[in-house]
């Protein structure tokens, strides 16, 4: 389904289609992404830090 | 080999994340006097084990998707899910992503044309405000586009092996 369109050292760009909705076939669309190679996420739960604290206040008010 | 959380964990690291981090201007539920959610969590962290979900990505969907889009506990629901889902990457060593928060709009509008994203001024990591829009995509079936949960758990599945991929040894 995806597809890698050129690596470097640090960046490599995946470019996919949407799978457009059940009515609307046409809606599907071409979709590329570029990310970063590995870098781990943060093993200590409490390193997750302020951005996700402030996720977590967000999600409760919903 | 895929390591995987425990309710011990749950119980020690998990629950005490959430009421330590949100007390201040709500209070978290308690999720330990809820016996049916706790019951219901169980279940889940026992059935990713499984070889149902063969991939870690298949198994970091179906945590989030199960959790965040249930009604185990009378509230926290979403925010129980992220930090499961979160702690399933970190005991895995995952990948951190590294978007901008237009390639994760893109991403994310890609695989749930119908949902209208969200900005909130609140957050400067774009990360946590993909997770706060797919939170928000699995917690309205009238974003899904007529999908059921199997395929919405799928393409939470791409997502992930996109987003978090497990550093080869």
């Amino acid at each position: 389904m995806y597809r890698i369109l050129y690596n470097e050292r640090l960046m490599f760009k995946i470019t996919f289609w949407s799978k457009g909705n059940k009515n609307n076939s046409s809606a599907k669309k071409k979709v590329t992404v570029k990310i970063k190679k590995f870098t781990p996420f943060p093993a200590d739960i409490n390193d997750w830090g302020e951005d996700y604290r402030v996720l977590m206040r967000e999600l409760s008010k919903r | 080999m895929i390591q995987y959380l425990e309710m011990a964990d749950c119980i020690g690291v998990i629950f005490p994340y959430i009421h330590r981090n949100l007390t201040a201007t709500e209070q978290a539920p308690d999720y330990r006097a809820e016996a049916s959610g706790m019951g219901e969590l169980d279940k889940v962290l026992a059935f990713m084990k499984s070889d149902y979900y063969p991939s870690f990505h298949d198994k970091a969907s179906y945590v989030l998707c199960s959790i965040a889009g249930s009604q185990y506990f009378s509230n926290g629901n979403k925010r129980l899910g992220i930090a499961v889902l979160m702690a399933f990457l970190a005991l895995n060593q995952a990948g951190n992503p590294t978007l901008d928060a237009t390639g994760f709009r893109a991403l994310l509008s890609g695989h749930f044309p119908l949902h209208q994203w969200e900005d909130n001024a609140q957050f400067q990591n774009p990360h946590a405000l993909f997770l706060y829009n797919l939170a928000i995509v699995i917690g309205n079936r009238n974003v899904w586009g007529g999908i059921n949960f199997d395929i919405l758990k799928e393409k939470t599945s791409e997502m992930f092996e996109l987003l978090h991929p497990l550093q080869k040894s």
